[in-house]
């Protein structure tokens, strides 16, 4: 009797919440690679980001190679362009993205950013 | 010989055991495979779409010109830059950071130094070898004559050496 009773817990799968348990954690934990993934290939497949590197070495360059008193307008359609003064550094980043991108000139010069619609005016200052 | 019915339940509740060991081994095989496909789309991904933009020659260029601009001026040497080698790079508005090396020399025809300014890790080593290193520093030297302004017009050979890393931003 004992033995009978014994076999049909073993069957009985609808009191096995153990496996449930398993499959859900496991099917989350598939959602959130597969989440991962799609932003991951998402950031790589847009050119965004290759724009913005292209574009801060662009205007890290011209700062580098401009003379005090030029002024430089560059096209930013799409980016936000700023300077950091403590590193050295121009960041730009792209409108529908998170991420940023950032390059070190090594001009000491005062410098000056304007925004305006959808250019950006640098001006190097003495 | 027939089995006495205690045994027969110990045999139940081990090969219960069994099976649950079973299960987690699978488990952690399904969760194995899928960080796997997923390392493996994401190293595809950053192969194929990402690619190093170099533009450490044109800034090794830049740099070179700029020192150039400020030691020489219409061809005579501008003597008020190199009277301080340590304030030189501060009066040419140069702020260089350990990603740099620069080695500037200012002989004269009887080949005495009149000026010299190292700057940054001694990158010359690596920019002289000739084998194809991972990560190879950008180097740039150049050579110029300049004249001073005195009466005497002596003679002034300039030798620039620009050395540039910059590994992270141009090479991965």
């Amino acid at each position: 009797m004992a033995e009978k009773k014994f076999l049909e817990l073993i069957r009985d799968k609808k009191g096995d919440t153990e496996t449930l348990e398993r499959f859900i954690q496991y099917f989350v934990f598939a959602i959130l690679v597969a989440i991962f993934l799609f932003f991951f290939v998402n950031n790589s497949l847009s050119l965004e980001g290759q724009k913005s590197k292209i574009l801060a070495k662009e205007i890290v360059l011209l700062i580098d190679l401009a003379k005090p008193g030029t002024q430089i307008t560059v096209n930013t359609t799409g980016f936000v362009v700023s300077i950091d003064e403590k590193t050295k550094e121009v960041i730009v980043k792209a409108q529908s993205k998170i991420t940023q991108y950032s390059y070190q000139f090594f001009s000491s010069n005062k410098i000056e950013l304007i925004q305006v619609n959808n250019e950006t005016i640098i001006k190097i200052l003495e | 010989m027939k089995e006495k019915p205690k045994n027969k339940k110990m045999r139940l509740m081990q090969n219960k055991k069994a099976l649950l060991g079973a299960e987690i081994v699978l488990w952690i095989a399904r969760f194995t495979f899928l960080i796997i496909i997923s390392i493996g789309v994401t190293m595809i991904v950053s192969a194929l779409y990402s690619y190093s933009l170099d533009v450490r020659k044109i800034e090794a260029l830049a740099l070179d010109r700029k020192i150039s601009d400020c030691i020489s001026v219409n061809g005579y040497l501008n003597q008020e830059m190199i009277k301080n080698p340590e304030e030189f790079l501060e009066k040419c508005n140069i702020a260089l950071n350990d990603e740099f090396y620069l080695n500037v020399t200012i002989t004269n025809f009887a080949d005495l130094n009149v000026f010299s300014l190292k700057y940054g890790e001694n990158l010359e080593p690596l920019c002289k070898t000739t084998s194809k290193l991972k990560y190879q520093p950008t180097c740039l030297e150049s050579k110029f004559y300049v004249v001073s302004n005195s009466a005497n017009q002596d003679k002034y050979l300039v030798r620039i050496l620009v050395a540039i890393k910059k590994f992270d931003k141009n090479l991965k």
